[in-house]
């Protein structure tokens, strides 16, 4: 059987906490404990290279199952099915994989 | 849409109604694995704007298990924000209210002295105290307060006209939220308009009616925090991937702004010198549509007079943006890109100038002809006509006698409110209040102190009444101030009611048992409400209530709850069928002309300026240039940080470990200069109040400015007096006065005066 993924398209991350609340509540787990966690690289700006960074990025930790107990039943995993852009996907690393040659700032995340 | 898609619902006497088929594939409540699922909406309380669809799951004894998204809800199609999928948290939150309260007048403040009573007791309390104020003072010394509660708007509304009172409304200057926006489109288009993402069909953007918008601007409007009202961030992004392109209007780098194509970084307040700067470009450089303006627009010769003035060099001055080109490049890209439309905020709102910055906003897209199309600025629709019995003047006018509905604060000083408004006018509330004519308020779901600008103005006179009463899930510092009888109100998903606005029709649906004695706001108003007159609340159960407002869509409450979610068949163009127009005309927008008024019939009647003008903020660099040599930055606040609702949420540790203090963001180089660093404990000071927050040093900011968080209290703290939860120790409000413009719409709310330095101080 192939192994699932999360592929995370960045653009459209803005950094909301559904991923991290919608986790925290699927697991039990206590306010401070994260299977996934949201990154956040500034806002930058670079006026040297005419450039803003500021990228929002979902990092799932060691915690994440990758909701087993949901995608045993056919359901997203939460965070995907909850995401308020809609910017994560679930699936197997080759189906994903293709996703990640049609469009840049997208990462995929295997466990 | 093939008709087979519609159906028609008609109760006798009224008009029929036209609905869409929305798939839902089950009812509204089933078993799934031992649980029991129900299918409802998120809307009150606690507080949200948007009515999200969602599924929970209970167990057998109605314990509530989970919540997950309805991805057959058409509005959100199963996203949800933080709030809502720790909604629980709120309900079986150990310091929630469950039982009804009393306290001795004299122990107002005293947080040891409640005593638990039962419904019995405390609504007779409340009937006898008001009734006692009504006979001695009059109804109309009675103000009754509510906060966003969107579904409970129409209980507040009721109750006050049952008790005489016509003073309905929230206490905060201005009615600054959305109202400001709203006067202007009545008078100038008669209809309300919003940014079209579809959201008036169940199949949304794959509508064949629909088209994608080439370009939305948001103005003033950060909706990735905000959700703000009916509208869901990932509207925004659903649209870029279809290709829209994005122009922000927005003092901060936002993370839409660093994704948009145009990001016009303007000082706050200063919206309509930018908007009229946009609309010269238009006129000057030949971009607008000159069939539509031919066709639709009244008054082109007049704004563009009125715009004449702003150059670009002149707005980027004002505004203070760098580059004036980026204004030219806005215009070039909404003319160019049609369809387009704007959802604005309620930034727009939050100024002096917020009428006349909406006038030369909507001028841009009139223009640009995006009124009334698809894809551009849609007019709503308020489902199955329901709207009159949702708002808070349902019964201003049926249960109040002329006498008592001349008396509503506001009505004399400020004429629009006579004009479709029914809810009193802040402002001269609290004058009223402060001359004396405020002998009681009800309290629902309205925390004034952390909400209300000036609260120390607001405190003074609510501890100085004859008897207060009040609505809510949690102790607050503004009913542990001033209440005598806490009336515990249950959670949405405790009970039933109606999830009415724009487009959806739907029910929601108790779907866990109600926490201890709780009741719904609807059960509390109609309980209440019996004991004073039984013909203004004629009805045995809530149910027969919402089977009442529900009558003109066809529908009674079972049915559809059944049915599910009911979409009213939306149709473009109604410029062209009559359905805007009063007079009996068969075309033409609702306005004296029959078109877009840029120049304003009405506003000229009611002795107001037909066209915007730009003035500045009452408080500001121009406006005061001595007093911002002491104060030398403006104060911006009122930012959503999506984890909390307002006053909300701060005891959910779930919540509250996002944004754990105050936080005052600034940029780093503006906190250099001050000697701040990020993380450093910094006081805010200006002449109305000085306050403390946490520095933030972040590039988002503008240079000058600084972003205070509002309504802040510590729900860990003492409640008792003179503490308050710490409601004074923060609270953003404290540094902007109650300072309504001549419209009685809009306050300079986002861009007073402050200075900024380090406190010694740390924690709060």
């Amino acid at each position: 059987m192939s192994r699932h993924a999360l592929l995370i398209d960045y653009e459209y991350c803005c950094g909301c906490h559904t991923c991290e609340v919608a986790c925290q509540k699927e697991h039990n787990f206590d306010p401070n404990v994260w299977g996934i966690k949201v990154a956040q690289i500034g806002p930058h700006v670079y006026d040297d290279y005419d450039a803003v960074v500021y990228d929002y990025v979902p990092v799932p930790t060691s915690l994440c199952d990758a909701c087993a107990g949901r995608t045993a039943y056919g359901s997203l995993p939460t965070c995907v099915k909850h995401c308020q852009t809609d910017c994560m996907r679930y699936g197997t690393i080759e189906e994903l994989s293709a996703e990640l040659e049609k469009k840049p700032n997208q990462v995929l995340f295997v466990r | 849409m093939a008709n087979e898609a519609t159906f028609t619902r008609e109760t006798p006497g009224y008009q029929p109604v036209r609905y869409y088929n929305v798939k839902q594939g089950k009812p509204h409540q089933w078993e799934e694995n031992g649980l029991t699922v129900t299918r409802t909406r998120a809307w009150t309380a606690p507080g949200c704007h948007e009515g999200c669809g969602v599924l929970v799951y209970a167990d057998k004894e109605g314990n509530f298990v989970k919540i997950e998204g309805d991805s057959e809800n058409p509005f959100n199609q199963g996203r949800l924000c933080p709030r809502c999928l720790c909604v629980d948290e709120v309900i079986n939150h150990p310091d929630r209210i469950a039982h009804p309260m009393k306290r001795a007048k004299k122990e107002r403040g005293n947080a040891d002295a409640w005593e638990r009573c039962s419904w019995d007791e405390a609504l007779r309390i409340c009937h006898d105290e008001f009734q006692k104020i009504i006979e001695n003072h009059g109804g109309d010394t009675i103000h009754c307060w509510r906060g966003t509660g969107r579904d409970i708007i129409w209980c507040v509304g009721r109750l006050a006209a049952t008790m005489g009172s016509p003073q309905e409304y929230t206490p905060f200057s201005g009615m600054s939220c959305y109202v400001p926006r709203l006067s202007q489109m009545i008078m100038t288009l008669g209809g309300q308009i919003t940014a079209d993402f579809a959201a008036q069909f169940p199949d949304r953007y794959d509508n064949p009616s629909y088209e994608i918008p080439n370009c939305v601007v948001l103005w003033g409007a950060n909706i990735f925090n905000s959700n703000s009202e009916f509208q869901l961030c990932g509207w925004i992004t659903d649209l870029m991937k279809r290709g829209t392109k994005i122009i922000t209007v927005d003092p901060r780098l936002t993370w839409i702004a660093s994704r948009s194509i145009v990001h016009l970084p303007i000082r706050p307040g200063t919206d309509c010198a930018l908007a009229l700067a946009i609309v010269k470009v238009l006129i000057d450089e030949d971009l607008y549509d000159h069939d539509y303006v031919e066709e639709w627009v009244h008054g082109f010769e007049d704004i563009k007079k009125a715009a004449d003035e702003w150059t670009l060099e002149r707005a980027a001055e004002v505004c203070w943006l760098e580059n004036p080109k980026i204004i030219r490049k806005a215009a070039h890209v909404l003319a160019e890109r049609k369809p387009a439309s704007v959802l604005w905020g309620v930034s727009v709102d939050m100024q002096a100038a917020g009428v006349r910055a909406a006038m030369a906003i909507q001028a841009i897209y009139a223009l640009t002809g995006n009124i009334d199309i698809p894809g551009g600025m849609h007019f709503t629709q308020g489902p199955g006509n329901v709207q009159t019995q949702m708002s808070g003047g349902w019964g201003l006018y049926e249960l109040l006698d002329e006498e008592q509905q001349a008396k509503r604060c506001g009505l004399e000083k400020y004429p629009m409110y006579r004009f479709g408004f029914t809810f009193a006018q802040s402002d001269e509330a609290l004058a009223a209040a402060e001359t004396g004519k405020l002998k009681g308020l009800w309290i629902q779901s309205s925390n004034a102190l952390c909400g209300g600008q000036e609260p120390e103005r607001w405190h003074k006179v609510m501890v100085d009444t004859e008897f207060n009463a009040a609505v809510d899930l949690f102790m607050t510092p503004t009913i542990q101030a001033a209440a005598d009888v806490f009336l515990p109100v249950s959670c949405w998903p405790e009970r039933m009611s109606l999830r009415a606005q724009y487009y959806g029709l739907e029910t929601i649906n108790p779907a866990v048992k109600v926490r201890g004695e709780a009741k719904s706001d609807a059960e509390i108003c109609r309980l209440l409400g019996r004991m004073f007159n039984k013909e203004a609340w004629p009805w045995e159960t809530e149910e027969e209530i919402y089977d009442t407002i529900l009558k003109s869509s066809g529908f009674t409450f079972a049915e559809l709850q059944e049915n599910g979610s009911a979409y009213q068949v939306y149709e473009y163009g109604k410029r062209f069928d009559g359905s805007l127009r009063r007079d009996g005309s068969t075309s033409g927008f609702g306005t004296p002309t029959g078109k877009i008024e840029l120049r304003s019939s009405l506003f000229e009647q009611f002795g107001y300026s037909p066209v915007p003008y730009y003035t500045e903020p009452f408080m500001g660099p121009v406006t005061e240039p001595e007093l911002y040599k002491q104060y030398p930055l403006i104060l911006m606040t009122g930012a959503r940080n999506g984890v909390f609702f307002h006053s909300e949420f701060r005891n959910v540790e779930r919540m509250r470990q996002f944004n754990q203090d105050p936080i005052a963001e600034i940029h780093p180089k503006t906190a250099a200069d001050y000697g701040l660093e990020d993380g450093d404990w910094a006081w805010l000071e200006n002449p109305y109040g000085k306050i403390r927050q946490r520095v933030s040093c972040t590039e988002s900011m503008k240079e000058g400015t600084v972003l205070v968080q509002h309504a802040w209290w510590f729900p860990e703290q003492d409640g008792s007096e003179p503490n308050l939860y710490g409601v004074w120790k923060a609270n953003a409000n404290s540094l902007i006065p109650n300072r309504p413009s001549e419209f009685g719409f809009g306050a300079d709310i986002k861009s007073v005066l402050c200075k900024i330095y380090k406190a010694n101080e740390g924690g709060i």
